[in-house]
């Protein structure tokens, strides 16, 4: 863990699991876990993590926006048993500079507690990054890395758009 | 904003596009209801507690 972390932003909990922040900027940004017991029942505790922000203007580097997001992901893991599967698609062309970006982040925030897993799919014309993490003490970590190997062979296929 | 497309039977297509969908919401000013019912609409929800 880095020392002489930049002060995560303020971060309002819109509900258990949707949470919103404004930079010095003035960009709001929105990080949003979405359970996804409904479609992958053998993933227990699994969640897409997404970070999205409105408008679309380019702006400077920040780097409280990492800290705030490090500072979420903290709280989300305090219970072991919590996985988090981020998905990078290549529909406006961004998805390495997202997944890059992220390792930093994961990398920053990783204490030598937790696992990723990082896959890739996809053909020419369309690519998909998919990745899980997990702490390396949630009991459930055998069964996350067989359900993600099978959600690696039954569904990606048939993904583009 | 009402959803046209169906939803996908490949899960992480209809994850995905739930996805792009709540993107494109939030960039244009994320409406909380939309947002709700974009969600809603492919049978995720954000309250779900951990």
């Amino acid at each position: 863990m880095v020392s002489h972390s930049p002060l995560p932003y303020n971060v309002q909990k819109i509900d258990e699991l949707n949470y919103v922040f404004v930079t010095k900027h003035g960009i709001l940004y929105h990080l949003y876990f979405m359970p996804l017991v409904g479609i992958y029942p053998s993933l227990p505790n699994t969640y897409s993590f997404n970070i999205e922000r409105e408008g679309t203007l380019p702006h400077p580097i920040d780097r409280r926006i990492a800290a705030t997001v490090v500072d979420v992901l903290r709280r989300f893991f305090q219970n072991i048993e919590n996985a988090m599967i981020m998905v990078c698609d290549s529909t406006d062309g961004k998805q390495h500079r997202r997944r890059n970006l992220f390792d930093r982040w994961f990398q920053y925030y990783n204490d030598g507690t937790m696992a990723a897993i990082n896959a890739e799919a996809g053909d020419s014309e369309y690519e998909i990054l998919l990745s899980i993490y997990f702490k390396k003490t949630n009991p459930n970590k055998q069964q996350l890395m067989k359900a993600f190997g099978d959600l690696l062979a039954q569904d990606c296929y048939d993904i583009v758009f | 904003m009402e959803t046209k497309k169906p939803i996908p039977e490949n899960r992480l297509k209809r994850l995905l596009q739930c996805k792009l969908e709540l993107r494109e919401c939030i960039q244009n000013g994320a409406d909380p209801k939309e947002m709700k019912r974009i969600a809603d609409y492919y049978g995720f929800t954000f309250a779900t507690p951990v």
